[in-house]
């Protein structure tokens, strides 16, 4: 409503400037109120036109009132004609522009790292590293957590060595790292449990207790249970594959983790019983042969050893373990230092 | 709630967390040394995270506590409106050159100068206010620099907002401090945002600043923080150096890192409850003639009576005393308890200590009692007054992985039970010794690792198994504590520091 106040208004002062120039009288004055009149006019017009500008020509806004008010100013009645018909076909070419919404940019550089970093621990590194009581707190607290990037197994036997350090900054690291692993197993522990209470079927009863005795295992294998804790959850483990087996469940994976469970509580003839039951339930020979190799190792079966260790391919196993299977196998001069002639097939 | 309002009182004491709303050491320290001193008016500045996470107050309030106002740093803020500002380019110039001396641990002193100087600055008019930090150029033009600069995490956003969350307590500390009532000195129980606090009053109102710190606040912050889950690590698998925390870590452990060299900066008697702790804060930055000791101290015949009520032979029960809490590490308590029932069956572990600051630890360590089969054997308590306790149990067991000087430990003594405790804080001096003379009065007890099960299993059942060994214990424990660990001898040592601050004159 108020844009047709201003044209209104405009038309009015236009007019009445327009009467000030016509007047027979002359003088400066008089073509002053006339410019005047005519720019409050021209103002208001810019003001009338405003909102039918599109939006996309409204920004920057001060500029573009001052160029509505130029027209309307300099060219009287076609200024602003030619801006309303400017605009009519702009709004109409616009919509032959497609903006898109998504443009394609070049590929980013490949930006490996956005600092140098320089790797300085190895496995050793860490070890001597955190060993030193001499290198400063925060050069081994690094160390420290370097360790959360490894296998439980590796890195558990260290933490729990740190468990004893002098520094109190060490320590709480070491015991907070070693909590939150025991406690991410303890949790799926529960899961499980509350899943086995719920389990319907047979079918999913059993998954639940081989993940069990799985869980279980593992807190003793990263080496987060110790005393009488590791017996108990030793036997723990070996409860639920006890109640797996009743369920019918029994294979070799599970009589595999039997095995690997006996060994652990020191029971290496049931061991040894059970590794060669998952042999015989189909589990490829090159997982037990390992374990058997250490029982035999045990027991100082040292012509058992090599003749075991000789069954293992060298192309499948680590390099540490390639050295130690090259160390027994290959033919040498001296006998090794005590043998056993006794039994002879263990598998 | 009403709390009580004076004009004005003697001490102001700054409390993060702790008494009257949490129960606990520090809490009962608090609870000791107010009502220890009649003679002088307290005024309490309790500052907490949001008023959800406490319920009511665990304390009734002594009568000589005149003002209390509480305060919570998650509380959404008043925010200035949103309007672009200039900043003052000179300030800002200041803050960019006190970030660069936080920055390295011996610049700090350089620091806390500069930011003495911005304080005034800090309110709304200021020309370090919220708004100029929150809507200037300036200052988005500030990190913007320090992302580039520095920032090994990706994300701009998450540096963005780590830094405003991060800063803006600075403010509303700022502002209650503009507002606290007129004290004759000020006294924090912690540096952290307690002691910025006093930091701020002290540089404003020019009256002494005392610090008695119980744990190394800054110390217990970084662990935390290491741990913490709620940090983003926006970094991908190349930009990720497995020695080096992520980014933001960095920054919240050198923002907590500054909080409390501005605290010992502005202290002038920083107080620690036992020498590792004093070399510890010195080596944060305290300066070492303001340091001193001063041991926790208990009210022995209060405790000293119950010894009349025990009987004869060590009764097989331990007890943990305690909140049921992650740092007091419960589940190692549990844990040896399998052992020690294993081979004492009669025996009984006790755990007593209020359920309500953690529910869920205390559903991990429900779960861990009833998953090793302990469920006769272990009792939760909840709290429990310490006069009807002590007189039951054999053993004090303290498993934490992090300590002070344990009240408990010594609360357990005055009463003839020895303590079977994880070597932490000073748990070692207090049961073994000190000094040579010290030590010549016995082992109250055993000291054990943390985290070390089998250990603390065999350290108990050597003491409850031989009352010989039990009772010699049990008289060290005695000894020890009516020698060096009295209130009276605590009472003393403040009351001299009390005397020197509240008679200052500016």
């Amino acid at each position: 409503m108020i844009k047709y106040v201003f044209l209104a208004a405009a038309f009015l002062l236009e007019i009445s400037s327009l009467d000030y120039l016509f007047k027979t009288q002359s003088g400066d004055d008089l073509l002053a109120w006339c410019l005047l009149l005519h720019g409050a006019g021209s103002a208001l017009q810019a003001a009338f036109i405003w909102p039918f500008v599109p939006p996309t020509f409204r920004q920057p806004r001060l500029p573009m009132l001052a160029l509505l008010f130029n027209f309307a100013f300099f060219m009287p009645l076609i200024g602003l004609l030619g801006v309303v018909i400017a605009f009519l076909i702009a709004n109409f070419r616009r919509r032959a522009v497609v903006r898109h919404p998504f443009a394609s940019l070049p590929l980013p550089e490949y930006v490996l790292s956005m600092r140098e970093t320089d790797h300085q621990f190895s496995q050793g590194g860490i070890k001597s590293r955190l060993a030193q009581t001499s290198i400063p707190t925060p050069k081994r607290l690094q160390s420290l957590l370097a360790l959360q990037g490894m296998p439980a197994r590796v890195s558990s036997p260290l933490l729990q060595d740190m468990l004893g350090d002098a520094s109190d900054d060490i320590r709480l690291v070491a015991y907070g790292l070693l909590d939150s692993r025991e406690k991410t197993i303890t949790a799926q522990i529960h899961q499980e449990l509350e899943k086995f209470r719920q389990a319907g079927s047979n079918e999913l009863r059993l998954i639940c207790l081989r993940r069990l005795a799985e869980l279980y295992w593992e807190l003793v294998y990263a080496g987060l249970a110790q005393g009488d804790l590791r017996t108990h959850s030793l036997k723990q483990a070996l409860s639920y594959i006890e109640s797996a087996a009743q369920l019918g469940g029994e294979d070799s994976g599970l009589l595999f983790l039997k095995g690997r469970i006996h060994y652990e509580l020191k029971l290496p003839d049931e061991a040894l019983r059970f590794m060669q039951q998952a042999v015989a339930y189909g589990l490829p020979e090159s997982r037990v042969l390992p374990y058997i190799t250490q029982i035999a190792f045990d027991r100082k079966d040292f012509k058992k050893v090599r003749e075991l260790l000789g069954r293992i391919s060298t192309d499948q196993v680590t390099p540490f373990m390639k050295s130690i299977i090259n160390f027994w196998v290959e033919p040498q001069q001296t006998p090794p230092p005590a043998e056993n002639h006794g039994k002879r097939a263990l598998i | 709630m009403n709390f009580p309002r004076a004009e004005s009182a003697d001490i102001g004491l700054l409390l993060e967390g702790t008494f009257p709303y949490v129960s606990g050491g520090v809490s009962s320290w608090v609870n000791q040394i107010i009502r220890g001193f009649p003679e002088y008016t307290f005024a309490i500045v309790f500052i907490g995270s949001q008023p959800e996470d406490y319920g009511k107050p665990k304390y009734a309030l002594p009568d000589n506590v005149v003002h209390l106002e509480t305060h919570y740093l998650y509380n959404k803020m008043a925010a200035p409106q949103i309007r672009p500002i200039h900043g003052d380019r000179a300030t800002f110039e200041q803050v960019k050159a006190m970030h660069g001396h936080f920055r390295s641990p011996e610049t700090q002193g350089a620091g806390s100068e500069m930011f003495r100087k911005l304080i005034p600055e800090l309110a709304p008019k200021g020309k370090a206010s919220l708004e100029a930090f929150l809507y200037s150029q300036e200052a988005w033009d500030f990190v913007r620099e320090k992302y580039q600069a520095y920032c090994t995490d990706p994300s701009f956003v998450d540096y963005f907002w780590t830094v405003r969350s991060m800063h803006a307590p600075i403010w509303m500390l700022a502002e209650i401090a503009r507002t606290f009532i007129p004290v004759k000195a000020y006294h924090t129980v912690s540096t952290g945002y307690a002691g910025l606090l006093g930091s701020l009053l002290k540089e404003q109102n020019k009256r002494p600043l005392v610090l008695s710190e119980h744990g190394i606040y800054t110390k217990e912050r970084k662990i935390d923080l290491f741990q913490a889950q709620w940090i983003k690590d926006n970094r991908n698998v190349f930009q990720r150096d497995p020695t080096e925390i992520s980014y933001f870590r960095q920054l919240w452990i050198r923002f907590f890192q500054a909080l409390g060299s501005r605290c010992y900066d502005s202290s002038d008697h920083i107080v620690a409850l036992y020498e590792a702790n004093r070399l510890r804060q010195v080596e944060d930055g305290a300066p070492a003639e303001r340091t001193c000791n001063i041991p926790n101290g208990v009210n022995v015949p209060r405790f000293a009576a119950l010894r009349e009520l025990r009987p004869k032979d060590p009764p097989p029960i331990l007890c943990l005393i305690g909140r049921v809490v992650p740092i007091k590490d419960i589940k190692t308590y549990i844990r040896a308890m399998r052992t020690i029932a294993n081979r004492m069956p009669e025996a009984q572990g006790w755990i007593a200590g209020p359920e309500d600051e953690s529910p869920e630890y205390v559903q991990e360590c429900r779960d861990l009692v009833d998953g090793l089969g302990l469920n006769d054997n272990i009792k939760f308590l909840g709290f429990q007054q310490m006069t009807e306790l002590l007189p039951k149990v054999g053993l004090v067991i303290l498993s934490s992985i992090s300590e002070g000087l344990p009240l408990v430990l010594l609360e357990g003594f005055a009463a003839g039970v020895p303590a079977v405790s994880t070597d932490v804080g000073s748990c070692r001096q207090l049961v073994y010794g000190l000094d040579e003379e010290d030590r010549a009065l016995g082992a109250a007890g055993r000291i054990v690792g943390i985290a070390d099960p089998q250990a603390l299993a065999e350290a108990s059942l050597e003491l409850l198994s031989d009352p010989q060994v039990w009772q010699a214990a049990s008289e060290a424990g005695i000894k020890r504590v009516e020698t060096y660990y009295t209130q009276e001898r605590m009472f003393a040592s403040y009351r001299s520091i009390y005397e020197q601050v509240t008679t200052w004159q500016a």
